[in-house]
């Protein structure tokens, strides 16, 4: 039990102090006296120390929250509370609970490479009141579990403090339904709760009552189960608050669980404060006390991440030379390997465009932290949609539904790409494709967009925004996987590349060739109708010409990635790859297009890429195409962390559906070891 | 009797041969979108088998693809692959990318059919006529919303298709199908391009008078000013450049359409990559097609700057090395309007990478 934050009681004492102040040759001013910030030995200024208390005054053991403000970049603090010598505390921001009521000067000297600098301030502490005592409390610290530690701060999220909750879309109980739907909660799904605990009051008010008060974007958003007796019941799901019976808080303390049971929006940025008050008879509040929550967001993962699962979908001959070969590289990795059984899902094999794979990360008692696994699923309306719902949904693996009922191939996954982490990133940043812009070869304007909603949520989650769209929408499906990709390249200063298509480069081979007497070369050797020759790529000025603009697409978006992360020309490799236009001018990639590979960082240490055979122009058994983007990629390939490249056959099976390797894939992936609210 | 026998063998054949010649003709004479005339004059013809062909094959030949005997031709010649390349005509009869069962596997569960099509080559243009001429109109589609998508991405390939391999047998359907004010603007917007690129040089009179008549319809207007730009050739450049120095068009007219269209038009002609494709023999004539088209993209940023997107486009698609210092000049010209040297210092954010690749 701890002392109430917010009093309503009149104060039963309060004492007026005057401002200490000490330390030569400072200013003084404000609340405070300080010294220092003299230039030190190599010139460094000495800091010029400040702080600020919160709250200030305040009552007897409620915990004041300090505030370093020093000017000067100090890199050590030494806090003494009670001004007698004695330093109390050494981290930047502590807190501190005076448990007798008086005035205190408390002294904050801030050091640097310059020297230091001091400052007193003084804190005013009333006596605690007399009667019953408002206490809320939950793992505010993170720790997974609420001790006295938790009180600090507890109504404030910061990178030190605040609760973490969890939207509980898992389905811990099996009963085929999301569990934040159930209204009581049993076994394994209890861990899913965040706990809360009121604790016991004495001296409860007659006639009173104790009422807990949600905060207004969260109203209908949570849940808060009550345990009684090992039973877990549902207490509030909808309104503005609800009761605990008092006469249960007198005879000890309640012990609640929250969840949410909403995603983060424009309107709920996945925050809840819950603020408790005892009241008197009349209603009145007569001790209060907060806590904030704050819901953990799915973490999107990076193509960096090491993979843990495979999946493709099986259309039996029509792509059993992709499994065959996608199975050799899951076992040479130590990845597990799951095939869709593609007649369950009327073949639809773009399992890529079905959802989005990320992970939950919670505060646990047992370890650092506790993952659960997360799909987003798209709004896309097809048969393997339902593969996240079936294959991976259940306990400690949830997903989000669809949020709309729009159905726009700018939603799919296959247009939803994580940048990897990059200074002030540290989770990277959501890009997807889209926009307005001209169709090649016209003057007609299209626009076109990942529905809101998504974009909405993904900037709500907060730890991978703000997201960004670079253009799309002059291709047949639309999406940005068909010319870019973030793979793994750990002897970069940023740890990764992005591969972006090059039409410049493929007709530069093809003009090279051409000039060279190689005109009768064929692509698409064997591949039937498909089947051509360097010559009549190259001499069809309208595709040539096609082609020129669409490297203008792709460096277009190539310059959105930049304005939005910083990355810069060495930060792009660019590997050849033909478009045509399939349709109303709309395009897509005329030879397979090889940046729509698999990424598979494995436990081995070896990254292996998956590439859809280019099937370029062939000169004595060596793909040109292919040959060029080994020589692209080849600076990247480590000792430490090789590059096992393989190119895998699409042609039928992907390419000729518009869609290429990564579109048939989808990988569950391993999160980095660190917890995101210390972010 | 040998004699009586081969004399009616004779006769016979000859007979065949008439008819397969008055068959010809009266396919010659149906009218766009007769596919149940046509259907009885093509089964006549295809019961007749491979001795039609020699009838089929002169009535095809390259001279009599005219704009008065064109129609005659195309029947001959897409009756003569319904014989000696059925598979071709099973393609364009049914394109994979237009069945329901094929496109909703495609990663975009939409019909697209122009790879089927253009896979077939150039060859196969006869047999693409044959379908847009005759067959398309009354063709059957899935009911409902889906047959219309299917519908769109037949046409759109049909007509796109011909101009894709710059087919000159086409020309004079494609023409026909630009001045079709019964079809949807975007359809014929994809026939004035198609129509540039089967027509060549003799294409230009008439897409610029397309152009230049008000009546006609505004969106195929505009596209005629992209089509113009595959007219390769320094007729076409002047006659952009001529259209873009019209008072009322480098004002807006008509929601500036217009001078999207002829910058477009601008964009496609400059293209450095085009006319590098074009062969060694055309270059001194893409070097001053494509001056040309940058002289004209950067007099664009001075008369209208908000077409900036489009006239970076041209600008980067021709490529025109001195452009770029010459587009810097202008971004710092104090006597440029703020307009002006707003458009040009957003060009060259990319001309120099455009410079360098193209």
């Amino acid at each position: 039990m701890k002392p109430a934050r917010f009093v309503g009681l009149p104060l039963a004492a309060a004492l007026t102090f005057l401002i200490s102040a000490c330390g030569g040759g400072g200013s003084s001013g404000g609340g405070g006296t300080s010294s220092g910030g003299g230039g030190g030995p190599g010139g460094t200024p000495a800091p010029a120390a400040d702080f600020n208390a919160t709250p200030n005054p305040t009552t007897a053991g409620t915990p004041v929250a300090f505030a370093d403000t020093s000017l000067g970049s100090p890199t050590s603090w030494a806090w003494d509370f009670q001004d007698d010598g004695t330093v109390d505390d050494t981290t930047q921001n502590p807190s501190f609970a005076f448990t007798v009521a008086g005035t205190y000067t408390v002294r904050l000297t801030a050091t640097n490479a310059g020297g230091n600098g001091t400052i007193t301030k003084s804190v005013t502490v009333t006596a605690a009141p007399s009667g019953p005592v408002a206490d809320i409390d939950a793992d505010s610290n993170r720790d997974g579990s609420i001790t006295a530690a938790d009180d600090t701060n507890e109504h404030l999220w910061s990178a030190t403090q605040g609760a973490v909750f969890y939207f509980n879309q898992d389905d811990d109980n099996n009963n085929n339904q999301e569990d934040y739907l159930d209204t009581t909660s049993t076994g394994t799904d209890n861990l899913d709760l965040a706990p809360i605990i009121l604790r016991q009051v004495s001296s409860p008010p007659a006639g009173g009552s104790a009422v807990i008060s949600v905060s207004t974007a969260a109203q209908g958003r949570i849940r808060i189960f009550r345990n009684t007796g090992g039973t877990w019941t549902s207490v509030y799901s909808a309104g503005a608050s609800f009761t605990i019976p008092l006469t249960d808080l007198a005879a000890g303390d309640v012990q609640l669980g929250i969840e949410a049971r909403d995603r983060m929006q424009v309107s709920w940025d996945g925050r809840v404060t819950l603020t408790y008050e005892i009241r008197n008879s009349g209603g009145t509040a007569v001790s209060t006390d907060a806590v904030i929550f704050r819901c953990a967001p799915p973490i999107f993962a990076t193509n960096l991440w090491t993979a843990e699962e495979l999946h493709l979908v099986s259309t039996g001959s029509n792509n059993a030379a992709f499994r065959t070969a996608m199975q050799g590289i899951c076992t040479a990795g130590g990845i597990t390997y799951r095939e869709v059984p593609g007649t369950s899902y009327g073949n639809d094999r773009w399992i890529q465009d079905s959802s989005e794979p990320a992970v939950i990360q919670l505060p646990s008692p047992t370890g650092p932290r506790r993952v659960i696994d997360n799909v987003v699923q798209l709004a896309r309306w097809r048969s393997v949609d339902d593969w996240c719902e079936d294959v991976l949904w259940g306990p400690d693996f949830d997903f989000f539904r669809r949020f709309t009922t729009n159905d726009d191939s700018h939603n799919y996954g296959g247009n939803l790409e994580v940048v990897p982490p990059y200074t002030g990133k540290p989770y990277g940043q959501i890009v997807y494709g889209g926009g307005t812009g001209v169709l090649v070869g016209t003057s007609t304007s299209v626009t076109s967009n990942m529905h809101l909603s998504y974009r909405q949520f993904f900037d709500a989650c907060a730890l991978q925004g703000p997201s960004f769209t670079i253009t799309s929408e002059w291709l047949a499906v639309g999406h940005i996987d068909e010319f870019s990709m973030f793979i793994p390249a750990p002897n970069t200063a940023r740890g990764f590349i992005c591969v972006m298509s090059s039409p410049t480069r493929a007709m530069n081979i093809l003009q090279t060739m051409y000039n060279a007497g190689q005109g009768s070369t064929v692509l698409f050797a064997g591949r039937g109708s498909h089947q051509t020759t360097v010559t009549a790529l190259w001499t069809n000025n309208a595709l040539m010409q096609l082609n020129q603009e669409t490297q203008l697409r792709i460096d277009q978006a190539r310059n959105q990635i930049k304005a939005a992360t910083g990355l810069t020309d060495a930060d792009f490799v660019h590997i050849p790859c033909l478009y045509e236009n399939v349709g109303s001018n709309y395009l897509a990639a005329l030879n397979p297009g090889s940046v729509n590979l698999i990424t598979l960082p494995s436990t081995n240490g070896t990254i292996y890429l998956a590439l859809p055979d280019p099937e370029g122009p062939d000169i004595g058994g060596v793909d040109q195409f292919q040959l060029d983007i080994n020589n692209q990629l080849a600076p990247y390939d480590t000792a430490g962390n090789p590059y096992s490249i393989t190119y895998v056959d699409v042609f039928y099976s992907y390419h000729t559906l518009l869609g290429e390797a990564h579109c048939g894939s989808n990988t569950v992936r391993t999160p980095p070891n660190d917890d995101w609210w210390n972010k | 009797m040998k004699l009586f026998a081969l004399l009616m063998c004779a006769t016979f054949s000859t007979a065949l041969l008439a008819d397969t010649g008055a068959l010809l003709d009266q396919a010659a004479g149906l009218k766009a979108g007769d596919a149940k005339g046509w259907t009885v004059v093509r089964e006549s013809v295809l019961e007749q088998g491979e001795s039609a062909l020699p009838t089929l094959r002169a009535a095809g030949a390259a001279e009599n693809w005219n704009r008065e005997g064109w129609q005659r031709a195309m029947a001959a010649e897409a009756l003569r692959l319904r014989i000696e390349k059925p598979e071709w005509a099973a393609v364009c009869d049914n394109p994979e990318g237009i069945q329901p069962a094929v496109y909703k596997q495609f990663k975009r569960a939409r019909p697209f059919c122009v790879r089927d099509l253009e896979n077939l080559g150039k060859d196969a243009t006869p047999l693409l006529l044959e379908q847009w001429f005759f067959l398309l109109e009354t063709r059957e589609f899935t009911p409902g919303e889906a047959g219309k998508l299917e519908r769109e991405a037949l046409a759109h390939a049909l007509l796109y298709v011909p101009g894709f391999h710059a087919d000159a047998r086409a020309r004079f359907a494609m023409q026909l199908a630009l001045t079709d004010k019964a079809l949807p603007d975007v359809w014929r917007q994809t026939a004035a391009v198609s129509f540039a690129r089967c027509g060549g040089a003799d294409a230009l009179e008439p897409l610029c008078a397309f152009f230049d008549d008000a009546a006609n319809a505004l969106l195929v207007r505009e596209a005629c000013g992209w089509a113009i730009g595959h007219i390769a050739g320094m007729d076409a450049a002047n006659a952009l450049k001529a259209r873009l120095s019209d008072e009322a068009i480098i004002a807006g007219a008509v929601g500036g359409n217009l001078r999207r269209g002829l910058l477009t038009g601008v964009s496609n002609l400059g293209s450095s990559w085009g006319w590098k494709s074009r062969g060694t023999d055309k270059a001194d004539l893409a070097l001053q097609v494509r001056q040309a088209c940058a002289e004209i993209a950067i007099q664009a940023l001075r008369d209208m700057p908000a077409e900036v997107e489009l006239i970076s486009r041209a600008l980067n698609m021709t490529a025109w090395k001195s452009s770029l210092a010459t587009v810097t000049e202008l971004a710092a010209d104090t006597n440029a309007t703020a307009e002006t040297r707003a458009a040009a210092t957003k060009c060259l954010e990319t001309l120099g990478d455009a410079i360098k690749n193209g």
